[in-house]
């Protein structure tokens, strides 16, 4: 009578805290079954039609290391299972990381852990695709591997386990997670993964390292079982199509609005920033074709928030256009919000901030990252002092009453003025706040430790230690006065552990297993992060992490050397040169920096050359 | 402008849909219902009478808060419009729900009736112990605390059905109480239904 109580899983979703994590009630365009309501005989038939098509359909399943709400809010998700799912053969599902309390009564009751859509356990599938957004996700993808039956090495795997692929901004840095992973793809997986689901499909019954011969052929596929060869990131020219539809969760999560893209790729060149080099070159969309998607997705989905991403939304050559046209449809019982994340620090901005917020003025999020111009211009962070001043101007005057700035510490050439600088600057703000007689007005600063990423001009650079940070962290709180500024400082033991994986290789492996079968779980969390466990980790792997976060010389050949960004080295170590001697580069929309991507067709290059 | 009161059914996965976010997957649904899936001529959109204040929302109210876990048959909810409901957008505005929900039937609520809390207060349950040694001492804590407790039996094992009035104790009082007194350890071993929620005229 009530088949819902049969569920093996029922009971567990009973227990755990935001059962909606896992019980997947969302609203999606393909799979609405055609008699409304009818949950359950959707459920089987797709299940029977999956055993039956297992031989000629390729299942494949997008799996986040991390909780739902982190997961769902991700747009790479939307796009590729839209993509997927659109190739005929192939059917595509989701997985999200389950909290310890799931994973424990998982084990507890011998269940598996199984797909978003279809409840289908990890192992059948075919392919299981990780995205590698954030080194402290690493231990994740070994909970939900195991806790799918799927041995944690690639090593260790038989022909009969799914393929384990991984892609994202950590393929490009693959030595720590190499030997869990069968295929990396480096590069956008729009591009990659329509070749590689049919070198899969094909290769269906072959021995599992025929098939992986098979797919190191294709362009931008690393298999680190076959060595490490170069291999040259993928990408496309154009911006992939905006979706037809995206999936709408009904539980609560962090980025709750209908997105899209409005370009890849950053001019701005700020030299500690890994996604501004490794999303090169900057591709646009057309503004029409960004207001018609908006317009499609909102009354597809029925969301009331559209949030228009990029780098650096208020670059895009089009923008007031943009918001314009989509400020017709912002009024009245049907609009909808329009939310621009990314916004950068100048009186443009906050002034295009302005004209799109709707009724409430919630805050306002900048980030200057450097207390003082002489630290913006080490890191060419291209906000100067009256941008500051206007933009905080502005941004009171309109009547916002809360600011966040984002600042960074510990990053290369720092002084105690730069941090003093942060303090200043937070101080300026209540200023600007008073004369604009804004007595509500309230300052959040964040402060987090600067980790040198690769692939970037800073590859090279020293990472603070625990202790460094802390002190700094604490020596900017200690001399902020007001009490309508809060300062808060990011954990320098996460700060830590991120630096060491962020140049990491493949000897650290180890201790990921290691710290990961004595506990670790969700280390990007400060509830369940425990530094002891990785210390006790690296001691056992006998590992010294001062190799990975101190200063590397010039020479020193890295381990994520032979993945080709498209950015040359050369490039980044005069990069390093300029930040040395505190010289600006200019945004590649106003002079072309000669990065690389000049002879890969970047639209940009013809801007000229810097001098 | 027209108040509705539309009932609806929370089965499957719905069921874990926290009641916090419910007006927001209503909404939405709204907002989706004027798409027409397979090409069909367009519906006229479904829109909400606003909320005052800060951050205006759709306007509607709920009888009782569902807990999660629990399956749902027919829950009352009143829904401010700007524009009268028709059949066809009531049945689109169901189709266009995640799944496991589905709207079951609609009327106009006559100006200056009562609100729903105060029209339907009574919430009748279907409750089923998932171990069998544990229904006795379930069924005599349940007995002091709910009226008309009856026992239905059927195909699916046995459930008690008993009906509580909301403002006087509530299925989280209830269930509590079943942890605090020893008879069960959790919501997990219960399979509970709240079959209806209405008021005695």
């Amino acid at each position: 009578m009530y088949p819902e109580f049969d569920d093996p899983y029922w009971s567990l979703l009973a227990q755990v805290k935001r059962p909606s994590r896992y019980s997947g009630s969302e609203w999606r365009a393909c799979l609405q079954p055609q008699n409304p309501g009818n949950g359950n005989s959707e459920k089987t038939l797709s299940k029977a039609a999956h055993s039956e098509k297992r031989g000629q359909t390729l299942m494949f399943c997008l799996a986040f290391p991390d909780v739902y709400e982190i997961g769902m809010s991700y747009y790479g998700f939307q796009l590729l299972e839209n993509l997927l799912n659109n190739i005929p053969n192939v059917q595509a599902d989701r997985v999200y990381c389950p909290w310890s309390d799931m994973e424990a009564l998982l084990r507890e009751s011998s269940l598996p852990i199984v797909s978003i859509e279809n409840k289908i356990p990890l192992d059948l599938f075919d392919v299981i695709g990780f995205t590698l957004q954030h080194e402290l996700s690493y231990t994740n993808i070994l909970t939900m591997l195991d806790l799918s039956g799927i041995p944690i090495r690639s090593s260790e795997r038989g022909n009969k386990h799914p393929l384990i692929i991984g892609g994202g901004h950590g393929a490009l840095v693959p030595g720590v997670i190499s030997p869990f992973f069968d295929i990396l793809c480096i590069g956008d997986g729009e591009e990659m993964l329509p070749e590689l689901c049919s070198c899969i499909l094909e290769t269906k019954g072959e021995t599992r390292d025929k098939r992986l011969k098979a797919c190191s052929d294709i362009q931008g596929v690393y298999v680190p079982s076959l060595g490490s060869n170069k291999v040259k990131r993928v990408f496309s020219i154009n911006m992939p199509p905006i979706p037809d539809s995206l999936i709408v969760p009904s539980a609560p999560i962090v980025h709750d609005r209908a997105a899209v893209e409005l370009f890849r790729g950053c001019s701005r060149g700020c030299r500690f920033c890994q996604a501004g080099m490794v999303t090169r070159p900057v591709r646009e969309r057309k503004a029409e074709e960004v207001v018609k998607g908006i317009r499609n997705l909102i009354s597809k989905t029925g969301w009331e928030e559209a949030g228009l991403l990029s780098l650096a939304s208020c670059d895009f050559t089009d923008i007031e256009h943009v918001l314009k046209s989509l400020s017709s449809n912002s009024e009245g019982h049907s609009g909808f919000k329009v939310s621009l994340p990314s916004l950068r620090m100048d009186a443009f901005s906050v002034e295009l901030a302005a004209g799109m917020e709707r009724v409430k003025r919630g805050s306002l999020t900048f980030a200057p990252e450097a207390g003082t111009q002489r630290l913006r211009n080490v890191i060419n962070k291209g906000v100067n002092d009256e941008d500051i001043e206007s933009s905080l101007t502005y941004a009171f005057s309109k009547g916002w009453d809360r600011i966040k700035l984002y600042f960074m510490m510990g990053l290369p050439m720092e002084t105690e003025k730069d941090l003093e600088g942060i303090v200043e600057i937070a101080e300026r703000a209540m200023r600007i706040a008073r004369a604009q007689k804004n007595k509500r007005a309230q300052i959040n600063v964040s402060v987090a430790g600067f980790v040198p990423k690769a692939h970037t001009p800073f590859q090279w650079e020293k990472q603070n230690s625990i202790s460094e940070l802390r002190e700094k962290g604490r020596m900017i709180k200690g001399k902020m006065r007001n009490r309508n500024v809060t300062i808060n400082y990011h954990s320098p033991e996460q700060t830590f552990l991120e630096g060491v994986f962020a140049r990491g290789d493949s000897r650290l492996a180890n201790a990921l297993e290691l710290a990961w079968r004595d506990g670790a779980r969700f280390d990007n969390w400060t509830e369940t992060f425990d530094l002891d466990r990785w210390n006790k980790a690296f001691e056992r792997a006998q590992i010294d992490t001062e190799t990975y976060t101190g200063e590397r010389a010039v020479s020193e050949s890295f381990s994520w050397d032979f993945i080709d960004t498209g950015v040359t080295k050369s490039f980044l170590l005069r990069e390093r040169e300029r930040a040395l001697s505190e010289k600006v580069t200019r945004d590649c929309r106003s002079a072309c920096g000669s990065c690389g991507l000049q002879e890969l067709g970047c639209n940009l290059s013809s801007t000229g050359r810097e001098v | 402008m027209p108040r509705y009161r539309i009932t609806y059914e929370k089965r499957d996965s719905a069921c874990f849909v926290p009641h916090i976010v419910l007006p927001t997957v209503f909404a939405r649904a709204a907002g989706r219902a004027s798409h027409s899936e397979n090409g069909d001529c367009e519906l006229e959109p479904i829109i909400f009478q606003m909320t005052e204040g800060f951050s205006p929302h759709a306007k509607m109210s709920f009888a009782s808060e569902l807990p999660v876990g629990v399956v749902a048959l027919k829950e009352p909810v009143d829904m401010w419009l700007i524009n009268i409901l028709s059949d066809s957008q009531f049945e689109s505005w169901s189709k266009s729900l995640p799944k496991g929900f589905k709207l079951i039937s609609f009327f106009e609520v006559p100006e200056g009736s009562p609100s729903i809390s105060k029209s339907c207060h009574i919430s009748e349950y279907l409750l089923k112990v998932r171990s069998a040694d544990k229904v006795e001492p379930v069924k005599n804590i349940l007995l002091d605390l709910a009226e008309n407790m009856t026992v239905s039996s059927g195909n699916e094992g046995e459930f008690f059905r008993f009906a509580v009035d909301n403002h006087a104790v509530t299925l989280g009082v209830i269930v509590k109480k079943l942890i605090s007194e020893n008879a069960v350890e959790g919501w997990h071993e219960l399979c509970i239904v709240r079959v209806r929620v209405g008021g005695v005229e």
